[in-house]
């Protein structure tokens, strides 16, 4: 079985969107569709990590 | 939105001085020297053909400031000027967080080059002669008190202008991510309205797209008094910076150097 990507990702350290308008502060829950899935995958990767990945959803 | 800043050559009389947020541009006159200097070591043996050298302890310098003596001091009331002289802001200095913003043959702009460093005073002299205005002269050499780096040279994210709204400001292009940490300097320096009445939240974000934005540092300085911070931290820079002030009152005059280490 092949587990399908997480949507949902918990805000770490506080993001926006000039385009949305949106922003969010640590603990918030996104998902992929608040932001480009690039821009989620280089939060998820990078140092320190901006999002992780949400369990249980 | 990223800037696009001039590029060039530049005069003098573009560049700006902040002295834990105390703008002394209206009174500077020159600056010796400002940036690292390396020991070298004699490492030559008898067998090399040429001179061998090895590096030493960095040493961080702003040395040679030479401002018009100003005795202004922190004019609370704001009239008829608000603020403070050289004399004022640089007699009896000791660890202070300098910033020299090189504008490129205009006022400084977002992107153009800075200088910053957390120093203490080494000096501070007065001279004068002949018909010559009173001058005062300071060197400063890096701190032993505060954290400091070699990183010294970076580039401006905001310059000084005032804000009485929520501001993102145009962010800078680096062409590239880097990842080997980041220094950050904020003056907030005196503003036309009563200055305890300022409330901002200053931010540098960064992103990888100059439109989706993650939170690299959050500055304690509110804006309500004349200082100045720095920040330092680890880790993944993306490839555009840029500084957010948001505001809960008053107005703002923020100058912020960025580092990339």
């Amino acid at each position: 079985m092949t587990r399908s990507s997480p949507a949902a990702y918990k805000v770490l350290i506080a993001v926006s969107s000039d385009k949305t308008g949106k922003s969010y502060k640590p603990g918030a829950t996104i998902t992929g569709a608040d932001f480009p899935a690039a821009v989620i995958k280089n939060w998820l990767n990078s140092d320190p990590p901006v999002l992780a990945i949400k369990d249980g959803d | 939105m990223a800037v696009t800043p001039l590029e060039g050559k530049t005069h003098t009389r573009h560049l700006r001085h902040l002295s834990d947020g105390i703008d002394l541009s209206g009174d500077m006159r020159s600056i010796g020297a400002m940036g690292v200097t390396y020991d070298q070591a004699d490492a030559t043996g008898w067998s090399n053909g040429t001179k061998q050298w090895l590096t030493g302890w960095g040493d961080v310098q702003l040395t040679g400031v030479q401002a018009i003596f100003n005795n202004d001091v922190l004019n609370l009331a704001l009239t008829p000027d608000t603020t403070p002289g050289s004399h004022t802001a640089l007699s009896g200095e000791t660890t202070v967080n300098a910033s020299v913003f090189v504008g490129i043959r205009a006022a400084p702009a977002i992107g153009n080059p800075a200088f910053s460093s957390p120093f203490e005073q080494s000096a501070y002299t007065i001279s004068g002669g002949g018909s010559d205005p009173v001058l005062v002269n300071a060197e400063y050499f890096g701190s032993g008190t505060l954290s400091i780096v070699a990183n010294v040279w970076g580039v401006a994210l905001a310059v000084g202008g005032e804000i009485s709204i929520t501001t993102n400001y145009g962010s800078v292009d680096n062409g590239a991510a880097s990842t080997g940490g980041w220094v950050a300097f904020l003056h907030t320096a005196q503003t036309s309205a009563l200055q305890a009445n300022n409330n901002y939240a200053f931010v540098i974000e960064h992103g990888t797209d100059d439109s989706n934005w993650a939170t690299l540092t959050t500055f304690t300085a509110n804006g309500s008094t004349i200082t100045s911070e720095r920040k330092e931290g680890t880790g993944n820079v993306n490839q555009y910076v840029r500084l957010k002030a948001t505001k809960t009152a008053g107005t703002a005059v923020p100058w912020v150097v960025f580092i990339r280490k």
